[in-house]
Protein backbone atom coordinates (compact mmCIF):
# COMPACT_ATOMS: atom_id res chain seq x y z
CA UNK A 1 0.00 0.00 0.00
CA UNK A 2 1.37 3.54 -1.34
CA UNK A 3 0.20 6.26 1.32
CA UNK A 4 1.94 9.10 -0.58
CA UNK A 5 0.78 8.34 -4.69
CA UNK A 6 3.85 8.62 -7.33
CA UNK A 7 3.64 10.99 -9.90
CA UNK A 8 1.65 10.30 -12.96
CA UNK A 9 4.32 9.25 -15.65
CA UNK A 10 8.03 8.56 -13.95
CA UNK A 11 9.64 10.31 -16.77
CA UNK A 12 8.92 13.81 -14.88
CA UNK A 13 11.48 15.86 -14.45
CA UNK A 14 12.86 15.08 -10.44
CA UNK A 15 13.34 18.85 -8.56
CA UNK A 16 14.79 18.58 -4.81
CA UNK A 17 12.55 20.27 -2.44
CA UNK A 18 15.25 21.94 -1.11
CA UNK A 19 18.78 22.11 -2.94
CA UNK A 20 21.51 20.33 -1.11
CA UNK A 21 19.92 18.06 1.75
CA UNK A 22 20.73 15.23 -0.71
CA UNK A 23 21.90 14.01 -3.97
CA UNK A 24 19.16 13.61 -6.59
CA UNK A 25 18.91 10.50 -8.37
CA UNK A 26 17.85 9.83 -11.70
CA UNK A 27 14.23 8.48 -10.80
CA UNK A 28 11.75 8.83 -8.07
CA UNK A 29 12.00 6.26 -5.27
CA UNK A 30 15.86 5.54 -5.89
CA UNK A 31 17.99 5.41 -2.80
CA UNK A 32 19.17 8.64 -1.63
CA UNK A 33 22.60 9.67 0.35
CA UNK A 34 21.94 12.56 2.92
CA UNK A 35 24.23 15.66 2.62
CA UNK A 36 25.67 16.97 6.07
CA UNK A 37 28.39 17.53 7.79
CA UNK A 38 30.85 16.48 10.49
CA UNK A 39 32.43 18.52 13.35
CA UNK A 40 36.48 18.57 12.85
CA UNK A 41 36.95 19.13 16.60
CA UNK A 42 34.05 16.67 18.02
CA UNK A 43 33.02 14.39 15.05
CA UNK A 44 29.43 14.97 16.13
CA UNK A 45 27.50 14.60 12.35
CA UNK A 46 25.13 17.28 11.71
CA UNK A 47 21.87 16.76 8.70
CA UNK A 48 20.63 19.39 8.23
CA UNK A 49 24.17 21.28 7.57
CA UNK A 50 25.48 23.33 10.36
CA UNK A 51 27.98 26.36 10.13
CA UNK A 52 28.90 25.97 13.54
CA UNK A 53 28.59 23.01 15.79
CA UNK A 54 25.64 22.56 18.06
CA UNK A 55 27.90 20.32 20.78
CA UNK A 56 30.98 22.24 20.93
CA UNK A 57 30.67 25.41 18.72
CA UNK A 58 33.36 25.01 16.43
CA UNK A 59 32.72 26.62 13.10
CA UNK A 60 35.30 23.83 11.48
CA UNK A 61 33.42 21.15 9.74
CA UNK A 62 33.68 19.12 6.67
CA UNK A 63 30.66 18.39 4.53
CA UNK A 64 30.07 14.39 4.35
CA UNK A 65 27.26 11.95 2.84
CA UNK A 66 25.47 9.70 5.17
CA UNK A 67 24.39 6.20 5.30
CA UNK A 68 21.45 5.52 2.45
CA UNK A 69 19.61 2.78 5.83
CA UNK A 70 19.18 2.89 9.59
CA UNK A 71 16.62 1.44 11.62
CA UNK A 72 13.52 3.31 13.16
CA UNK A 73 13.77 4.85 16.59
CA UNK A 74 10.20 6.16 16.91
CA UNK A 75 7.64 6.87 14.80
CA UNK A 76 3.93 7.98 15.09
CA UNK A 77 0.99 7.94 12.55
CA UNK A 78 -0.13 11.83 11.82
CA UNK A 79 -4.15 12.01 11.02
CA UNK A 80 -4.38 15.41 10.58
CA UNK A 81 -2.78 17.46 8.58
CA UNK A 82 -0.61 19.75 9.99
CA UNK A 83 -0.44 23.85 8.45
CA UNK A 84 1.16 24.39 5.52
CA UNK A 85 2.00 20.61 4.89
CA UNK A 86 1.64 19.09 1.44
CA UNK A 87 1.03 15.63 2.50
CA UNK A 88 -2.23 13.85 3.26
CA UNK A 89 -2.73 12.67 6.41
CA UNK A 90 -2.48 9.59 7.26
CA UNK A 91 0.97 9.38 7.18
CA UNK A 92 3.35 8.21 9.58
CA UNK A 93 6.86 10.29 10.94
CA UNK A 94 9.58 8.42 11.87
CA UNK A 95 12.54 9.33 13.87
CA UNK A 96 15.48 6.87 12.06
CA UNK A 97 19.04 6.55 13.20
CA UNK A 98 21.21 6.28 10.57
CA UNK A 99 23.51 3.40 10.32
CA UNK A 100 26.76 5.74 10.49
CA UNK A 101 25.33 9.54 11.19
CA UNK A 102 22.81 11.54 12.86
CA UNK A 103 19.16 10.71 13.85
CA UNK A 104 16.63 12.46 11.03
CA UNK A 105 13.09 12.74 11.05
CA UNK A 106 11.63 11.91 8.20
CA UNK A 107 7.69 10.53 6.47
CA UNK A 108 8.02 6.87 5.78
CA UNK A 109 6.40 5.92 2.39
CA UNK A 110 5.87 2.61 0.23
CA UNK A 111 4.46 1.24 3.06
CA UNK A 112 1.55 0.64 5.79
CA UNK A 113 2.04 3.10 8.32
CA UNK A 114 -0.12 1.11 10.70
CA UNK A 115 2.31 -1.77 10.28
CA UNK A 116 5.51 -0.05 11.40
CA UNK A 117 7.60 -1.47 14.24
CA UNK A 118 10.37 0.40 16.48
CA UNK A 119 13.67 -1.26 15.01
CA UNK A 120 12.44 -1.98 11.46
CA UNK A 121 15.42 -1.40 9.21
CA UNK A 122 14.41 1.47 6.60
CA UNK A 123 16.03 2.10 3.47
CA UNK A 124 15.93 6.26 2.32
CA UNK A 125 14.84 7.02 -0.91
CA UNK A 126 13.61 10.29 -3.03
CA UNK A 127 9.72 10.32 -3.08
CA UNK A 128 7.22 12.87 -4.28
CA UNK A 129 6.21 15.36 -2.03
CA UNK A 130 4.05 17.14 -4.56
CA UNK A 131 4.56 18.36 -8.68
CA UNK A 132 5.48 22.27 -8.93
CA UNK A 133 4.07 25.25 -11.33
CA UNK A 134 6.11 23.64 -14.36
CA UNK A 135 4.98 20.28 -13.76
CA UNK A 136 8.54 18.90 -12.00
CA UNK A 137 7.72 16.58 -9.42
CA UNK A 138 9.40 17.88 -6.05
CA UNK A 139 10.77 14.75 -4.20
CA UNK A 140 12.30 14.53 -0.46
CA UNK A 141 13.94 11.88 1.75
CA UNK A 142 11.86 9.78 2.66
CA UNK A 143 12.06 6.07 4.51
CA UNK A 144 10.65 2.93 3.06
CA UNK A 145 11.01 0.06 5.03
CA UNK A 146 13.03 -2.76 3.91
CA UNK A 147 10.41 -5.64 4.50
CA UNK A 148 7.39 -5.28 5.52
CA UNK A 149 4.99 -8.05 6.10
CA UNK B 1 19.27 39.19 46.32
CA UNK B 2 16.42 40.15 48.33
CA UNK B 3 13.86 38.11 49.57
CA UNK B 4 10.55 38.16 47.02
CA UNK B 5 7.13 37.30 47.47
CA UNK B 6 4.39 36.70 45.55
CA UNK B 7 1.36 38.91 46.72
CA UNK B 8 -1.92 38.30 44.30
CA UNK B 9 -2.98 36.81 41.20
CA UNK B 10 -5.52 36.80 39.04
CA UNK B 11 -6.92 35.49 36.18
CA UNK B 12 -9.68 36.29 33.37
CA UNK B 13 -11.70 33.01 32.36
CA UNK B 14 -9.95 31.00 30.11
CA UNK B 15 -12.15 29.78 27.30
CA UNK B 16 -13.52 30.93 23.93
CA UNK B 17 -14.53 34.95 23.47
CA UNK B 18 -14.56 35.29 19.95
CA UNK B 19 -16.27 38.96 21.01
CA UNK B 20 -13.83 40.22 23.65
CA UNK B 21 -10.17 42.03 22.79
CA UNK B 22 -7.04 41.45 24.31
CA UNK B 23 -7.17 44.02 26.76
CA UNK B 24 -10.85 42.89 28.33
CA UNK B 25 -9.00 39.43 28.96
CA UNK B 26 -5.61 41.52 30.24
CA UNK B 27 -7.88 44.14 31.99
CA UNK B 28 -9.68 41.56 34.00
CA UNK B 29 -6.70 39.60 34.93
CA UNK B 30 -4.80 42.53 36.33
CA UNK B 31 -7.65 44.64 38.28
CA UNK B 32 -7.86 40.69 39.55
CA UNK B 33 -4.12 40.10 40.92
CA UNK B 34 -4.02 43.81 42.28
CA UNK B 35 -7.61 43.47 44.03
CA UNK B 36 -5.86 40.21 45.36
CA UNK B 37 -2.54 41.27 46.26
CA UNK B 38 -3.77 45.05 47.77
CA UNK B 39 -1.72 46.83 45.71
CA UNK B 40 -3.03 49.54 43.49
CA UNK B 41 -2.08 50.07 39.60
CA UNK B 42 -0.25 53.78 40.77
CA UNK B 43 2.52 51.37 43.00
CA UNK B 44 3.36 48.99 40.04
CA UNK B 45 7.16 50.07 39.02
CA UNK B 46 7.45 47.88 36.31
CA UNK B 47 5.63 45.49 33.83
CA UNK B 48 6.43 42.49 32.38
CA UNK B 49 3.95 40.73 29.51
CA UNK B 50 4.11 37.46 28.15
CA UNK B 51 2.61 37.00 24.80
CA UNK B 52 3.27 35.19 21.40
CA UNK B 53 1.28 35.73 18.86
CA UNK B 54 -0.38 39.05 19.60
CA UNK B 55 1.20 42.13 17.51
CA UNK B 56 3.56 44.66 18.04
CA UNK B 57 3.74 46.18 21.90
CA UNK B 58 0.54 44.65 22.83
CA UNK B 59 2.11 44.39 26.27
CA UNK B 60 1.54 48.30 26.32
CA UNK B 61 -1.70 47.98 24.90
CA UNK B 62 -2.99 45.89 27.56
CA UNK B 63 -1.23 47.08 30.75
CA UNK B 64 -1.76 50.67 29.78
CA UNK B 65 -5.74 50.05 30.08
CA UNK B 66 -5.13 50.46 34.31
CA UNK B 67 -3.36 54.03 33.57
CA UNK B 68 -0.58 55.73 31.89
CA UNK B 69 1.92 56.11 34.85
CA UNK B 70 4.57 56.11 32.82
CA UNK B 71 6.44 52.87 33.64
CA UNK B 72 7.90 50.44 31.63
CA UNK B 73 6.47 47.78 30.12
CA UNK B 74 8.28 44.90 28.53
CA UNK B 75 7.01 42.23 25.97
CA UNK B 76 8.50 39.00 26.60
CA UNK B 77 8.19 36.10 24.18
CA UNK B 78 9.22 32.44 24.83
CA UNK B 79 6.29 30.48 23.01
CA UNK B 80 4.15 28.37 25.51
CA UNK B 81 6.94 29.53 27.92
CA UNK B 82 5.91 33.30 27.93
CA UNK B 83 4.49 34.49 31.14
CA UNK B 84 7.11 31.93 33.48
CA UNK B 85 9.61 33.88 31.57
CA UNK B 86 8.10 37.34 31.90
CA UNK B 87 7.83 36.12 36.13
CA UNK B 88 11.67 35.30 35.96
CA UNK B 89 12.64 38.60 34.61
CA UNK B 90 10.14 40.76 37.18
CA UNK B 91 11.69 38.52 40.06
CA UNK B 92 15.30 39.32 39.01
CA UNK B 93 14.14 43.13 38.51
CA UNK B 94 13.00 43.32 42.33
CA UNK B 95 15.20 40.28 43.67
CA UNK B 96 18.20 43.16 42.63
CA UNK B 97 16.66 46.03 43.92
CA UNK B 98 15.74 47.63 40.73
CA UNK B 99 11.90 48.04 41.37
CA UNK B 100 10.24 47.25 44.71
CA UNK B 101 6.74 45.95 42.72
CA UNK B 102 6.43 44.70 39.56
CA UNK B 103 3.57 43.03 37.60
CA UNK B 104 3.64 39.92 35.84
CA UNK B 105 1.25 39.53 32.59
CA UNK B 106 0.52 36.89 30.52
CA UNK B 107 -2.27 36.81 27.90
CA UNK B 108 -3.59 35.31 24.52
CA UNK B 109 -6.23 34.81 21.71
CA UNK B 110 -5.79 31.93 20.03
CA UNK B 111 -6.90 30.71 16.55
CA UNK B 112 -8.23 27.03 16.55
CA UNK B 113 -6.20 24.13 14.76
CA UNK B 114 -3.04 22.98 15.37
CA UNK B 115 -0.34 25.53 15.70
CA UNK B 116 2.03 26.37 13.31
CA UNK B 117 5.66 26.25 15.15
CA UNK B 118 8.00 26.21 11.91
CA UNK B 119 8.59 28.74 8.95
CA UNK B 120 6.35 28.44 6.70
CA UNK B 121 8.82 27.51 3.98
CA UNK B 122 11.03 25.01 5.84
CA UNK B 123 11.16 21.31 4.63
CA UNK B 124 9.93 20.37 7.65
CA UNK B 125 6.67 22.53 7.02
CA UNK B 126 5.90 21.19 3.58
CA UNK B 127 6.82 17.31 4.63
CA UNK B 128 4.20 17.59 7.50
CA UNK B 129 7.14 16.88 9.96
CA UNK B 130 6.54 20.33 12.15
CA UNK B 131 3.22 18.30 13.89
CA UNK B 132 3.36 19.81 17.60
CA UNK B 133 1.81 16.79 19.12
CA UNK B 134 3.79 14.71 17.20
CA UNK B 135 6.63 15.74 18.94
CA UNK B 136 5.16 13.94 22.26
CA UNK B 137 3.76 10.93 20.16
CA UNK B 138 7.39 10.32 19.29
CA UNK B 139 8.70 9.93 22.70
CA UNK B 140 5.51 8.37 24.30
CA UNK B 141 5.92 5.54 21.64
CA UNK B 142 9.82 4.80 22.21
CA UNK B 143 8.03 5.33 26.33
CA UNK B 144 5.91 2.44 25.65
CA UNK B 145 8.53 0.45 23.52
CA UNK B 146 11.11 0.96 26.74
CA UNK B 147 8.63 1.12 29.75
CA UNK B 148 5.27 -1.57 30.82
CA UNK B 149 3.24 1.41 29.71
CA UNK B 150 0.11 1.65 27.80
CA UNK B 151 -2.20 4.28 25.97
CA UNK B 152 -5.03 4.12 28.69
CA UNK B 153 -1.81 5.21 31.44
CA UNK B 154 -1.47 8.28 28.71
CA UNK B 155 -5.14 8.97 28.38
CA UNK B 156 -5.52 8.90 32.24
CA UNK B 157 -4.00 12.36 32.44
CA UNK B 158 -6.70 13.42 30.53
CA UNK B 159 -9.13 11.91 32.73
CA UNK B 160 -7.41 13.16 35.76
CA UNK B 161 -7.21 17.22 34.29
CA UNK B 162 -10.47 17.11 33.53
CA UNK B 163 -11.40 16.18 36.72
CA UNK B 164 -9.40 18.85 38.29
CA UNK B 165 -11.17 21.12 35.70
CA UNK B 166 -14.29 20.73 36.73
CA UNK B 167 -13.60 22.29 40.22
CA UNK B 168 -12.02 25.03 38.98
CA UNK B 169 -14.35 28.00 37.78
CA UNK B 170 -11.72 29.88 35.51
CA UNK B 171 -10.74 26.38 33.52
CA UNK B 172 -12.19 26.57 29.81
CA UNK B 173 -13.63 22.93 30.18
CA UNK B 174 -15.09 22.35 33.69
CA UNK B 175 -16.41 18.88 32.73
CA UNK B 176 -15.33 15.49 33.79
CA UNK B 177 -14.26 12.82 31.03
CA UNK B 178 -14.42 9.08 31.43
CA UNK B 179 -11.19 6.95 29.89
CA UNK B 180 -13.55 5.63 27.24
CA UNK B 181 -14.14 8.98 25.87
CA UNK B 182 -10.76 10.22 25.69
CA UNK B 183 -9.60 7.25 24.11
CA UNK B 184 -12.55 7.46 21.73
CA UNK B 185 -12.08 11.01 20.65
CA UNK B 186 -10.62 11.32 17.07
CA UNK B 187 -6.37 9.98 17.16
CA UNK B 188 -4.28 12.90 16.26
CA UNK B 189 -1.23 11.40 16.45
CA UNK B 190 -0.50 7.66 17.86
CA UNK B 191 -1.29 7.53 20.86
CA UNK B 192 -2.74 10.87 21.38
CA UNK B 193 -6.20 11.50 20.42
CA UNK B 194 -7.90 14.41 20.51
CA UNK B 195 -8.52 14.86 24.08
CA UNK B 196 -5.43 14.60 25.13
CA UNK B 197 -4.40 17.85 23.50
CA UNK B 198 -4.17 20.87 24.66
CA UNK B 199 -6.65 22.99 23.60
CA UNK B 200 -6.76 26.45 21.50
CA UNK B 201 -7.76 29.29 23.92
CA UNK B 202 -8.58 33.10 24.97
CA UNK B 203 -7.27 33.85 28.55
CA UNK B 204 -5.24 36.39 30.66
CA UNK B 205 -3.28 35.78 33.84
CA UNK B 206 -1.60 37.95 36.25
CA UNK B 207 0.23 38.45 39.57
CA UNK B 208 1.52 41.04 41.56
CA UNK B 209 5.16 40.54 43.41
CA UNK B 210 6.98 42.93 45.66
CA UNK B 211 10.77 42.74 47.77
CA UNK B 212 9.35 40.82 50.88
CA UNK B 213 11.36 43.96 53.17
CA UNK B 214 8.58 46.61 51.18
CA UNK B 215 5.60 44.11 51.00
CA UNK B 216 4.35 44.42 55.14
CA UNK B 217 2.28 47.71 53.83
CA UNK B 218 0.26 45.52 52.09
CA UNK B 219 -0.96 41.91 52.55
CA UNK B 220 2.62 40.25 53.87
CA UNK B 221 0.31 37.41 56.40
CA UNK B 222 -0.71 36.12 53.07
CA UNK B 223 2.14 35.51 50.50
CA UNK B 224 4.53 33.05 48.93
CA UNK B 225 7.97 33.30 48.46
CA UNK B 226 10.13 32.75 45.53
CA UNK B 227 12.30 30.16 46.67
CA UNK B 228 14.03 28.38 43.68
CA UNK B 229 14.12 29.26 39.41
CA UNK B 230 15.65 28.15 36.89
CA UNK B 231 15.63 28.52 32.97
CA UNK B 232 17.44 27.30 29.55
CA UNK B 233 16.89 26.44 25.99
CA UNK B 234 17.64 22.88 24.65
CA UNK B 235 20.81 21.63 25.40
CA UNK B 236 22.25 19.87 22.41
CA UNK B 237 22.71 15.99 23.01
CA UNK B 238 24.73 13.64 20.91
CA UNK B 239 23.13 12.22 17.79
CA UNK B 240 19.52 13.94 18.45
CA UNK B 241 17.35 15.17 16.26
CA UNK B 242 13.41 15.90 18.24
CA UNK B 243 14.96 15.20 21.55
CA UNK B 244 16.71 18.29 21.26
CA UNK B 245 13.59 20.30 21.87
CA UNK B 246 13.67 21.29 25.68
CA UNK B 247 9.88 20.84 25.44
CA UNK B 248 10.07 17.45 25.46
CA UNK B 249 13.30 16.52 26.65
CA UNK B 250 13.45 14.88 30.33
CA UNK B 251 17.02 15.32 30.45
CA UNK B 252 16.65 19.00 30.06
CA UNK B 253 13.93 19.71 32.68
CA UNK B 254 16.28 17.29 35.22
CA UNK B 255 19.01 19.26 34.41
CA UNK B 256 17.03 22.89 35.12
CA UNK B 257 15.02 20.98 37.91
CA UNK B 258 18.30 20.62 39.84
CA UNK B 259 18.95 24.04 39.73
CA UNK B 260 16.45 25.09 41.07
CA UNK B 261 16.11 23.38 44.00
CA UNK B 262 19.77 24.02 44.80
CA UNK B 263 18.53 27.16 44.89
CA UNK B 264 15.34 26.54 46.92
CA UNK B 265 17.62 24.03 49.28
CA UNK B 266 15.10 21.50 48.47
CA UNK B 267 14.52 18.31 46.86
CA UNK B 268 11.72 17.03 45.10
CA UNK B 269 10.54 14.99 47.56
CA UNK B 270 9.88 18.16 48.94
CA UNK B 271 7.52 19.53 46.91
CA UNK B 272 3.53 19.37 47.65
CA UNK B 273 2.12 20.40 44.66
CA UNK B 274 3.31 20.75 41.23
CA UNK B 275 2.34 22.47 37.69
CA UNK B 276 4.25 20.93 34.92
CA UNK B 277 3.59 21.61 30.90
CA UNK B 278 1.08 18.88 29.41
CA UNK B 279 -0.02 20.67 26.43
CA UNK B 280 -0.51 16.57 25.19
CA UNK B 281 -1.18 13.94 28.03
CA UNK B 282 2.16 12.46 27.93
CA UNK B 283 4.04 15.80 28.92
CA UNK B 284 2.35 15.08 32.68
CA UNK B 285 4.36 11.36 32.50
CA UNK B 286 7.81 12.55 31.11
CA UNK B 287 8.02 16.03 33.14
CA UNK B 288 7.47 14.36 36.82
CA UNK B 289 9.90 11.80 36.03
CA UNK B 290 12.27 14.47 34.56
CA UNK B 291 11.62 16.60 37.98
CA UNK B 292 12.77 13.84 40.06
CA UNK B 293 8.80 13.45 41.63
CA UNK B 294 9.16 9.75 40.41
CA UNK B 295 11.80 7.68 38.91
CA UNK B 296 12.50 7.51 35.80
CA UNK B 297 10.43 4.97 33.70
CA UNK B 298 7.48 5.13 37.02
CA UNK B 299 5.64 7.91 35.38
CA UNK B 300 2.63 7.01 33.20
CA UNK B 301 2.55 4.13 36.42
CA UNK B 302 1.94 6.67 38.74
CA UNK B 303 -0.66 8.59 37.02
CA UNK B 304 -2.63 5.24 36.81
CA UNK B 305 -2.49 4.49 40.24
CA UNK B 306 -3.60 8.02 41.03
CA UNK B 307 -0.82 9.55 42.72
CA UNK B 308 -0.97 12.87 40.85
CA UNK B 309 -4.62 13.67 41.66
CA UNK B 310 -5.58 16.20 43.83
CA UNK B 311 -6.07 13.48 46.86
CA UNK B 312 -2.55 11.66 45.54
CA UNK B 313 1.23 12.25 47.46
CA UNK B 314 1.97 14.22 44.20
CA UNK B 315 -0.94 16.28 43.38
CA UNK B 316 -0.18 17.63 39.66
CA UNK B 317 -2.23 20.07 37.32
CA UNK B 318 -4.77 20.32 40.32
CA UNK B 319 -6.31 23.47 37.94
CA UNK B 320 -7.35 21.15 35.18
CA UNK B 321 -3.75 22.00 33.32
CA UNK B 322 -3.50 22.97 30.07
CA UNK B 323 -5.67 19.85 29.37
CA UNK B 324 -8.34 21.39 31.05
CA UNK B 325 -8.05 24.45 32.12
CA UNK B 326 -6.93 25.78 28.66
CA UNK B 327 -3.37 26.75 27.11
CA UNK B 328 -3.58 30.30 25.99
CA UNK B 329 0.35 29.87 25.08
CA UNK B 330 1.22 33.73 26.38
CA UNK B 331 -1.07 33.12 29.52
CA UNK B 332 -0.51 29.37 30.66
CA UNK B 333 3.00 30.58 32.43
CA UNK B 334 1.26 33.24 35.32
CA UNK B 335 -1.62 30.99 35.42
CA UNK B 336 0.14 28.30 36.74
CA UNK B 337 1.60 30.57 39.43
CA UNK B 338 -2.14 31.57 40.26
CA UNK B 339 -2.92 28.14 41.03
CA UNK B 340 0.20 27.51 43.15
CA UNK B 341 -0.40 30.84 44.96
CA UNK B 342 -3.90 29.23 45.93
CA UNK B 343 -2.38 25.87 47.24
CA UNK B 344 -0.08 27.49 49.07
CA UNK B 345 -1.99 30.26 50.47
CA UNK B 346 -4.97 27.27 51.30
CA UNK B 347 -7.75 28.84 49.32
CA UNK B 348 -7.66 26.48 46.15
CA UNK B 349 -11.13 25.58 47.75
CA UNK B 350 -12.47 22.08 46.51
CA UNK B 351 -9.00 21.57 44.58
CA UNK B 352 -6.83 22.22 47.82
CA UNK B 353 -4.03 19.76 48.25
CA UNK B 354 -2.97 18.12 51.50
CA UNK B 355 -5.53 19.76 54.04
CA UNK B 356 -4.34 23.32 53.21
CA UNK B 357 -0.75 22.46 54.71
CA UNK B 358 0.90 22.46 51.46
CA UNK B 359 4.32 24.24 52.03
CA UNK B 360 6.26 24.30 48.91
CA UNK B 361 5.05 24.38 45.07
CA UNK B 362 6.49 23.62 41.75
CA UNK B 363 6.14 24.83 38.21
CA UNK B 364 7.57 23.39 35.04
CA UNK B 365 6.48 25.72 32.08
CA UNK B 366 7.95 24.66 28.86
CA UNK B 367 7.90 26.25 25.85
CA UNK B 368 9.81 25.73 22.11
CA UNK B 369 13.12 26.38 22.96
CA UNK B 370 12.73 26.31 26.89
CA UNK B 371 12.09 25.56 30.01
CA UNK B 372 11.43 27.60 33.29
CA UNK B 373 11.22 26.00 36.68
CA UNK B 374 10.16 27.53 39.53
CA UNK B 375 9.96 27.25 43.33
CA UNK B 376 7.90 28.60 46.00
CA UNK B 377 7.59 28.03 49.40
CA UNK B 378 4.79 29.33 51.87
Amino acid sequence: MTNIPAAAGSAAKLKPLRPGMFNLPAQADMPVRLLGNRCRACGEPFFPKRHYCAACTSGDLEDTGFSETGKIDTFTVVRQQPPGGAIAPPYAIVRVKLDDGPTVQTIATNCDPEKLKIGDRVQLIAHRVMDDEAGATVVSFMAQPVKQG
Amino acid sequence: MREVVVLGAGLHRFGRFPDLSLQDLGREAIKNALADSGVPFKDIEVAYVGRVLAGMGAGLSVVSEMGQTGIPVINIEMACGSSTSAFREAYLSVANGVYDTALVVGFEKMQRGMLQISEQASYQTVMGLAVMPAAYALQAQRYMADHEATPEMFAQVSVKSHRNGALNPYAQYQKEVTIEEVLASRMIADPITLLQCSPTTDGAAAVVICAKEKAAKYSAARSMTVAGWATGSGKFESHDDGEGDAETNTGEVTRLANQAYARAGIGPEDVDVTQVHDAFSPGEVFTIEGLGLVKAGAGARAVWDGRTEITGDIPVNTDGGLLSRGHPIGATGAAMVTEIFRQLTGEAGPRQVKGGDAKVGLIHNAGIGGVNILVFKR
